[in-house]
């Protein structure tokens, strides 16, 4: 076996010597994989490479969603297969190559086909789990590595578990795959070393001018890279100099700040970490002008929401909630696939629809879907996406308050007056952390549409009988309603005016609106409100919020509703700050009769 | 004034009592109120100086409008009881609002729920408590739907009158609401339930022992096993009384105890030898003892 000294090529050489008389598995001479003293030849050796194989197709994988359980391992193929189970569980997520199942568990590592579950190898990899896996149609390529930098180990294994090749590296191999007899090994960030299996001499190396860990088989496409990647066709002699087809998700800030591919180079071992649970998930693919992906869109997962976004500019399309966590996640050609630790696995078309389900039996602890040859079918249309949204948000828990804020501002850019109906819901969530409920009451002090649903939140009370434990958002309610001249939640605003579970806040800007909008049908409601504060006013709102009121008496009151606020405004009794703002109204009403001061409704949108 | 909305109503019609706050007599806005029930003492009232006392209660000085509120609370004379309603229906600072509140509980006038229901809403808790506390007292018409809509407040203290107050004025309609709170913390509407319940009520609510804190329960116990027949079977009462003989605990057997001192002289005699049987260790039905 050949060992490879990173830091020194005598180093390499003096090793290799030794070991070059062990057997077939050695590489030697300046063919050796992973060698440092390479010098780069502008593309020369891959682009020939590529052109070799180009007829050769490398297989894509079967469509199946395989988790892993305390126990087991279960998969199901998709979109609605049969479920299989293999009774040994996984330490590492497991990978799907081809039609080959690769996995790791308690120093071994095995193939099962990914049909049937049926293990078709198993190997000693001593304290190694897997790091990633390809798969040519003949050929099972894997990297290995222990929980230490540095130990990574390839091996090529027949279908039938004939170990045709391994390679123990002292520097770290990323994530490899294989096409028509070549495995395919990023390493040390930068180079993609191309293996021939059967001599294991390097038959080219690639050299990309962007972080390299990651080979992977996109439908049987290969492309190289981690956040960034290039595809292996006949553009790949150009990679060195930034030329060759590329393909990035747009940059854009995401709850949990999630990675695509991550590097290829850690090992993703079984864990409860959040690390499985917030991924994205792309595939590339070229069209007539350009690389895109499919879909035109990715996936972004945070716990049990997954996200839509265009590949364009991260855009949100649409926007699903889970039963459980997600764990594993793949677009398709058209549509997606994605598993949660429910053991449910969703389909979703490229839109954001249902597309049906598969069902894995059992809680997974991780997950792994192969989709990117597979195309679902929409079964049924999206809702809207402000509802989308409103359900999503319903699933969140208050820890995740950064989704809670992604989605909450996602929300504000739809004109769907549907929004200031999930907007008002949040208010009135327990579930809401009070920053995000905060938020959602200015959101909503901003709305002008969804009338209908600001007049359905004012009907609703403090209800202890009926567990309704959170009044509706009066005041950023009152404030939105006011802005539209809405006449027809008078009634309600002055109910509200009386009800001691709301906040005095809320009330001051309730009397507020009142101040404008209120009509004679209100008279009784408001003049009970003056009644009982005009005297007991003991804070700035509620001497505000009387004062308002005092205003609406005198717009609305006739000659009695003056009479109140007159002697209310020469009684002794009489809260002094209350006193003097009626004064002053009444005295704006002798200089301009009919035309009542009232509290600026526009003064108050801003607060929460 | 059209009144949109039937949940103002009781404020409307309180406000409606006494619309004439600033602008008519007390005395024209209500008809001298006639009393609920007869005086408290034997003694003969006195007649009280009401255009003195308006004057006082409308004169703006703190001082002595509290003055003419102790002199009405004092007289215990219905005819005061419109004077108060009016200052309550013109508002007031705490302190004399407070006080009215109290007269108002004290001269207990049915009349006088229409001016003291809007103070069971007040911002103000101390307010708003005395006049539930008031309500209750005046056995007003109102009062019923006042505590209805209390019980159903974020404030625990009122929450805890109202549920008391339900079961003293014996408003059946409030039985529902009664279960429903009673988990929640409402230990107060175990009395109240006890008070009110009828056959399958009486049922549900004893289901409930052993599911509620016993704390939660206790109070209910006696009063149920105190009601007439008509309202609660012999047989419940028996199923209720071998229960708590189950529960062999001190605090279950203070319970029939006193439901045993307490009972009434024409109450059931099966009932009542249920009660000695348990107290003695037998179980509370001869039938079972067989």
């Amino acid at each position: 076996m050949m060992r490879f000294f990173q830091t020194s090529p005598l180093a390499l050489l003096l090793a290799a010597l030794p070991l070059a008389a062990c057997g077939g598995n050695i590489v030697q001479g300046v063919g050796a994989p992973f060698s440092e003293t390479w010098q780069s030849d502008q593309g020369k050796s891959i682009a020939a490479l590529e052109e070799r194989l180009r007829s050769a197709k490398a297989p894509a994988g079967t469509p199946v969603a395989v988790g892993v359980t305390d126990t087991a391992l279960v998969g199901v193929t998709l979109p609605s297969g049969k479920r299989w189970t293999h009774s040994s569980t996984a330490d590492s997520v497991p990978v799907v190559a081809g039609d080959v199942v690769v996995a790791s568990n308690a120093g071994a590592l095995f193939a099962l086909d990914a049909k049937s579950g049926r293990q078709l190898w198993s190997l000693p990899i001593e304290n190694r789990k897997l790091r990633g896996a390809g798969d040519d149609g003949t050929i099972t390529v894997a990297v290995v590595a222990g929980e230490n930098p540095g130990k990574s180990r390839f091996v090529a294994v027949t279908r039938t578990g004939e170990v045709l090749r391994t390679i123990d590296s002292t520097v770290d191999l990323g994530v490899p795959t294989a096409k028509a007899g070549i495995g395919f090994i990023p390493w040390s960030n930068q180079y993609v070393s191309a293996v021939d299996l059967k001599s294991g001499e390097e038959v080219a190396r690639l050299l990309v001018r962007e972080i390299v860990t990651q080979a992977r088989n996109f439908n049987g496409e290969l492309w190289f890279g981690e956040k960034g990647l290039v595809r292996f066709d006949d553009k790949i002699r150009l990679a060195t100099t930034n030329q060759a087809t590329h393909v990035e998700l747009p940059a854009r800030p995401l709850p949990g700040k999630p990675l695509w591919l991550g590097s290829g180079n850690q090992l993703w071992p079984i864990s409860s970490s959040a690390r499985l649970k917030i991924r994205l998930s792309a595939q590339p693919a070229v069209g007539e002008h350009a690389a895109h992906f499919t879909n035109h869109a990715y996936l972004a997962s945070y716990f049990r929401v997954v996200l839509g976004l265009s590949d364009q500019d991260g855009a949100l399309r649409f926007v699903k909630s889970l039963s459980g966590d997600a764990l594993g996640m793949s677009a398709g050609q058209r549509g997606f696939a994605v598993c949660d630790s429910s053991g449910k696995v969703s389909l979703v078309s490229e839109k954001g629809g249902d597309a049906g389900s598969a069902d894995l039996g059992a809680r997974l602890n991780a997950c792994t879907v192969e989709a990117s040859s597979a195309s679902f079918e929409e079964a049924r249309a999206p809702a809207a996406l402000a509802e989308q949204i409103g359900q999503a948000l319903g699933e969140l828990t208050p820890d995740m308050a950064v989704a809670q804020k992604l989605l909450v501002d996602e929300l504000t850019k739809q004109d769907d007056p549907l929004v200031t109906k999930i907007l008002i819901d949040l208010t009135s969530s327990a579930k809401i952390p009070p920053d995000l409920r905060s938020a959602a009451r200015k959101l909503i002090a901003t709305r002008r549409t969804g009338k209908q649903y600001m007049l359905a939140a004012l009907e609703r009370h403090y209800d202890y009988v009926s567990d309704v434990l959170l009044p509706p958002p009066l005041g950023p309610l009152a404030d939105a309603l006011a802005a539209m001249n809405e006449v027809s939640a008078t009634p309600l605003l002055a109910h509200h005016l009386n009800d001691p579970a709301n906040e005095m806040a809320d009330v001051e800007r309730a009397a507020a609106a009142l101040g404008k909008l209120a009509t004679p049908a209100e008279y009784e409601d408001l003049r009970t409100f003056f009644a009982l504060y005009r005297a007991t006013a003991d804070e700035p709102s509620l001497v505000n919020a009387v004062v308002a009121i005092g205003g609406a008496l005198l717009r609305i009151g006739g000659a009695p509703g003056k009479t109140v606020v007159e002697r209310a405004a020469q009684d002794p009794l009489t809260q002094a700050d209350v006193k003097r703002g009626l004064g002053a109204l009444l005295a704006t009403v002798r200089v301009a009769p009919g035309a009542p001061k009232s509290t600026n409704v526009a003064q108050t949108a801003q607060r929460p | 004034m059209l009144v949109r909305n039937p949940r103002t109503l009781i404020i409307s019609a309180a406000l409606l009592l006494s619309a004439s706050a600033f602008t008519a007599p007390p005395a024209a806005a209500a008809p001298p109120a006639k009393p609920a029930k007869p005086g408290p003492g034997p003694a003969p009232k006195p007649k009280l100086d009401l255009p003195g006392l308006q004057k006082s209660l409308e004169s703006g000085d703190s001082a002595q409008v509290l003055g003419a509120l102790d002199t009405i609370a004092k007289s215990a004379d219905p005819a005061g009881a419109p004077l108060v309603e009016a200052l309550l229906g013109r508002g007031a600072g705490v302190k004399v609002l407070s006080r009215a509140i109290e007269t108002l509980g004290i001269l207990a006038q049915a009349s006088s729920g229409a001016a003291l229901a809007p103070y069971a809403q007040h911002r103000t808790p101390d307010l708003r408590h005395a006049a539930l506390h008031a309500l209750i007292a005046t056995k007003s018409p109102l009062a019923g739907d006042v505590l209805r809509r209390a019980l159903r407040g974020n404030d625990p203290a009122q929450r805890a009158i109202a549920a008391r107050g339900l079961g003293e004025l014996n408003v059946r309609a409030a039985v529902p609401e009664l279960f429903s709170v009673l988990p929640k913390d409402v230990t107060e509407a175990a009395k109240s339930l006890g008070q009110l319940c009828v056959g399958a009520e009486c049922e549900k609510f004893m289901d409930l022992l052993g599911r509620l804190r016993f704390e939660v329960m206790e109070s209910g116990i006696v009063p149920l096993l105190l009601r007439p027949a008509a309202d609660a079977s012999d047989e419940l009462k028996l199923k209720l009384i071998e229960r708590l003989r189950r529960m062999a605990t001190e605090p279950a057997n203070q319970l029939l105890q006193t439901a045993l001192a307490k009972f009434p002289a024409d109450g059931s005699p099966k009932v009542k030898k249920g009660l000695e049987r348990a107290l003695k260790g037998f179980s509370a039905t001869e039938e079972e003892e067989k």
